[in-house]
């Protein structure tokens, strides 16, 4: 279980988030929506520590991850992956090296073993045989998969995705959600999913989280959230103009 | 009309004064945050063994990769110095007596040393702080993170240890292409004889010439790797921020080497 309990986080005077409270709950596929700018992929980071809060608790288990020294910290982004929205793939090396990097640096598999773990990784993520490959060398589709195949890597108890379809057509979105929910039926991960592309939100997700001016504004099912009478939520899951939400977001909040 | 005039100049020399307090601050800023980067790079220098394949590739670029510059460098710094020696000396009589000492000498204190380190703070410098930099706006670093990799052992330790122990060795092999470059003008140009030049060298020549040479090019070395990686980690913003960064790291550097030089040259030299 994750719980993110009253999370301030402030760039400059810009106010970001603003009380975020949240339960991730194990096993389950979380996608967390709302608009472009909201505070959805800032929030992915401070779950993974790259962002500390400025105020507010993120628990892992319990443990308050801003709390733990950066050995322990270590320990526990062992059992996690982030798919990065542009990849982040390491581009000096090939997709091999890529995906072998944190077996070599935290395991002592044989060189054998990990080339046996990569091309089951690439087998399950469609992309057999491009080992050699240099990340320039794939398609932005590609690049993701590449992406979450190293998140796997580690074998993950959880894994988080920064807008996975972002700048897909829509058969390799459809791809990549069946792929999230294929790996969150398999390897019963708790998945974290950042989107704001609700086709895929309805698709994928066991919960949905709404983020607005840096608040949960809305928690529940797809089925909930298709249902709610919030006008604010309504809007934003409609793409309508009209509305309490106004088109263009002011600097901060 | 005059005190609008007096209004407006003295809100340009505030202005001024401003942004030469803001990028004076930076500079030491960036000095200062550079040390804590060595700090903790040496700390990490207990990974050296588990990190040897890195800590390889990174000598092989720095240094190996290096060669064709200093080549140029080193022979025409040393074809330079004899020219000059050849003109300054051509007032005392024959060349023949000081062309070795002179130009050797000041190949092996200072021009060996610092044009080499000037150099490379251009080649390797901007392009540690260019590949850090770029991993660091594409999110590579905090990939690195969060596979719980430490992006300081991982990426500056062993560019830093490569530009320590490299520099030293390019400037052994910049000292004796200059003087090689210097011998040649000398033998063609001033009539001085290989084995003049060498004799002359061999008899002014101090240990401690070499020794202070070889300690600069180790700070030297040192100082643009440190430099290099805490450009790279501090850039931000997407292409112009590497832009900017590979521009800092080769200004910071630059002036880390003169400083050192100075430094070293007053403390060893007395």
């Amino acid at each position: 279980m994750i719980r993110i309990i009253d999370l301030y986080k402030y760039f400059r005077k810009n106010r970001i988030l603003a009380g975020v409270n949240l339960d991730i709950e194990p096993g389950k596929i979380t996608s967390i929506v709302g608009r472009s700018g909201c505070g959805k992929s800032v929030l992915l980071k401070h779950i993974v520590a790259l962002l500390r809060p400025d105020r507010g608790r993120i628990l892992i288990r319990n443990e308050d991850i801003s709390e733990l020294s950066l050995k322990e910290l270590y320990q526990v982004r062992k059992k996690m992956g982030l798919v990065f929205q542009n990849g982040a793939l390491f581009d000096s090396m090939s997709v091999y090296e890529n995906l072998t990097l944190g077996l070599r640096e935290h395991t002592h598999m044989t060189e054998k073993e990990m080339q046996k773990k990569a091309s089951g990784l690439l087998e399950m993520v469609g992309l057999p045989g491009i080992e050699k490959y240099k990340p320039s060398e794939l398609s932005g589709g590609m690049r993701k998969r590449v992406s979450l195949a190293r998140a796997l890597s580690m074998d993950p108890q959880y894994v988080l995705y920064d807008e996975p379809t972002t700048g897909l057509d829509p058969i390799m979105s459809a791809i990549i959600d069946d792929l999230i929910i294929r790996l969150n039926n398999e390897l019963k991960i708790t998945s974290i999913v950042v989107t704001h592309d609700m086709k895929s939100v309805y698709k994928i997700s066991d919960r949905v989280a709404m983020l607005h001016y840096g608040v949960v504004r809305f928690v529940g099912t797809p089925e909930e959230l298709k249902a709610t009478t919030d006008p604010v939520v309504r809007q934003f899951i409609e793409g309508n103009i009209e509305g309490p939400i106004r088109p263009v977001l002011k600097d901060g909040l | 009309m005059g005190l609008i005039k007096r209004i407006i100049l003295r809100i340009a020399e505030l202005l001024i004064l401003d942004k030469l307090g803001r990028k004076t601050i930076e500079f030491f800023t960036g000095m200062g945050e550079s040390f804590i980067m060595l700090y903790f790079s040496f700390i990490n220098t207990r990974y050296i063994f588990k990190d040897r394949k890195l800590i390889l590739e990174q000598m092989v670029t720095v240094g190996y990769n290096s060669i064709p510059l200093v080549v140029v460098t080193a022979t025409f710094a040393g074809m330079v110095s004899a020219v000059q020696a050849g003109y300054q000396l051509a007032d005392f009589g024959s060349p023949s007596v000081f062309l070795g000492s002179t130009t050797s000498r000041a190949i092996v204190i200072e021009l060996g040393p610092v044009l080499t380190a000037l150099v490379l703070a251009g080649r390797f410098g901007a392009s540690i702080a260019a590949e850090i930099g770029t991993m660091r706006v594409t999110e590579q670093i905090d990939a690195l993170e969060t596979m719980a990799i430490n992006p300081v052992r991982y990426l500056a330790t062993p560019r830093i240890i490569a530009g320590t122990v490299m520099m030293p060795v390019l400037v052994i092999f910049a000292d004796f292409i200059a003087v090689g470059g210097t011998m040649f003008i000398g033998y063609v140009s001033l009539d001085v004889a290989p084995e003049a030049y060498l004799s002359s060298a061999q008899r002014f020549m101090e240990l401690n010439d070499i020794l202070s040479g070889l300690v600069k090019a180790t700070l030297f070395g040192a100082s643009t790797a440190v430099i290099g990686c805490y450009v790279g980690f501090a850039t931000q913003g997407g292409a112009e921020g590497v832009g900017n960064a590979t521009i800092r790291a080769f200004v910071l550097s630059s002036a880390a080497i003169l400083i050192n030089d100075y430094l070293v040259a007053s403390i060893l030299l007395r």
